[in-house]
Order: structure tokens, then C-alpha cells, then sequence
């Protein structure tokens, strides 16, 4: 297994422009399968110029970022606000940083801030503790 | 919405959650997740998988069925997962129960008066062990969101 750098926070990662094919994916995949998401006729009917994402797929995509760091076994808590909606078209850029770290003996404490941006706004705000035993450090 | 039918503590009915390797898949794929290999024996679940109990509630699971909830005023505004350990792995079967956490009351300025709920789902092992909680928070606004 890897070692785990907790001291060093990955760069941004961009996702995107996504799609509504990659909405749909998402839609099966969790079991949302709100026509609103991806029927273009439901979504001008509800007022919205085209379908937008389920909430949870761009928290799925922030929580890979922090996972892709810090391992997903690793994970205790997660929790996301949503602030505005992802559309398609929208290239997503996730970033994250260290808001506390506790360390003893057997394991590190990493409490992280995370950010998920479109071209247009701040479309989710992120708080994610991960708790990474000292062998898998360094 | 109809507010009598939102009662803290109200409770839906249990249902299972079985991990399967070919949901797991599936879903890594979707959210881009990339230190879960869906063909490790031990892979876990990525942070957000139990939103995949949408695929396992029976009809009375969600203890919120009951308020006629208007989605078209409901927002989701909040998403929490814990897990007590290390998040449950492929082959286990949860079993989760919903229960309706908390319930206030907020005015805004642009979006006049709003109520929020809070449901919180636990996942208990086959020992009968919470490992999970889910707690998912939705705002009822007093207009349409779509105007």
C-alpha cells in the first residue's frame, strides 16, 4: 500500500465539462432518477432552461478528490452544503485544504475545508475527517 | 408540506442494504473515485454511496413520506455521512432505518419563510453494530423553486 503525504495538499482537479449523459450515469448508478435531471421538457415545464445535476453527483465527485488523497477506507465523516447548481456545460474544479491535523502514536487526525467551483460560482462547500493509521503515513 | 405530519422521531421501515461489487463498480465509475478498486475483496464504499439506499427503501422507509413533500419547494441543502470505523466494505448488508431528526424554522429575506427537516439514516451491520449515519437536510420554501 502506498504511503499517504498528509503534509502535502494535491493541486485543484478539473472535471468536466460535463454532460448530461454524465448525469444520467450518476442517476443510475445512485437510484435518484428524477426526470428533472435529464428531460429537457421537465425542466423547462419546472421553469429551468435545461436539466441540472442531482445535488449528490457533484458531492460524489468532491468526496474523489479528497479520497484520492487520503484513501477512502481512510474516511469518517463527510458532509457537503450545496450552494448553487452544476449545469451541463460546467467544467467543476475541486480543491481542498487542511483545517486541522491531530497525531498520536497510532494514527493522524486530517479535518479538511473543501471547495467544488463551475466556471460561474461555488457550487459546493465540503468538510470531510479522515483518520490514516501512522504506518500509512509519512 | 403538510407540517403535523413531520414529527421528530417518527421512524420509517427498516430495509437492507447489501453491498454489491457490481453497484460499487458502477458507482466509482459515476463520481470518479480512484483509491477504491472495485475488484479489491476488501474494497469499501466511497463517502457517498449510501445515497444508493434510494435503490433499497421500501415505500414507507422514508419517515417524511407522510408531509406530501412538494419537490418542486423542496430544496436539498445539506449532506452528511459518518461512519464509526472504516466505511463498511463490499459483502457486508446493512440494514437502515430512517427517523426524522430535527425540524426549524428560518425566514429569509429572498426566499420568504422556510422550514427545514433533517432525516437521519443508521446503518447497522449484521451484529446489529451502527457503522453508518446518514443525515440529509432539506429546506421547504414558501414559493416554487423553479419561479
Amino acid at each position: 500500500m502506498a504511503k499517504i503525504s498528509i503534509k502535502s495538499v494535491p493541486p485543484p482537479s478539473a472535471v468536466g465539462p460535463l454532460t448530461v449523459t454524465d448525469f444520467v450515469v450518476y442517476q443510475g448508478a445512485s437510484g435518484d432518477l428524477a426526470s428533472i435531471h435529464h428531460d429537457f421538457e421537465v425542466a423547462r415545464l419546472a421553469g429551468y432552461d435545461m436539466p441540472f445535476a442531482p445535488g449528490m453527483y457533484p458531492a460524489g465527485i468532491l468526496a474523489s478528490w479528497a479520497t484520492a488523497w487520503l484513501g477512502a477506507r481512510n474516511l469518517r465523516r463527510f458532509k457537503v452544503r450545496f450552494v448553487s447548481m452544476v449545469w451541463p456545460g460546467d467544467v467543476l474544479t475541486c480543491e481542498g485544504s487542511i483545517a486541522f491535523v491531530t497525531e498520536d502514536e497510532r494514527e493522524t487526525t486530517i479535518e479538511l475545508e473543501l471547495t467544488c467551483r463551475s466556471q460561474q460560482a461555488v457550487t459546493l462547500l465540503g468538510w470531510a475527517t479522515f483518520v490514516i493509521p501512522a504506518a500509512e503515513t509519512t | 408540506m403538510d407540517r403535523d405530519a413531520v414529527v421528530i422521531g417518527k421512524t420509517g421501515t427498516p430495509f437492507d442494504l447489501p453491498i454489491e461489487r457490481g453497484k460499487l463498480r458502477e458507482f466509482i465509475r459515476a463520481v470518479g473515485e480512484t483509491s477504491v478498486n472495485p475488484d479489491d475483496p476488501e474494497a469499501v464504499i466511497p463517502p457517498t454511496f449510501l445515497a444508493t439506499a434510494l435503490w433499497w427503501e421500501h415505500d414507507d422507509s422514508n419517515p417524511l413520506r407522510a408531509a406530501n413533500l412538494d419537490m418542486k419547494r423542496m430544496l436539498h441543502v445539506e449532506q452528511e455521512f459518518v461512519f464509526h470505523g472504516a466505511p463498511p466494505a463490499v459483502g457486508a448488508v446493512l440494514t437502515g432505518q430512517s427517523r426524522i431528526a430535527k425540524t426549524w424554522e428560518k425566514h429569509g429575506k429572498r426566499s420568504g419563510d422556510m422550514t427545514f427537516v433533517s432525516v437521519t439514516t443508521e446503518f447497522r451491520n449484521e451484529a446489529g453494530e451502527v457503522v453508518a449515519e446518514g443525515t440529509w437536510t432539506e429546506a421547504h420554501i414558501s414559493h416554487a423553486v423553479a419561479n
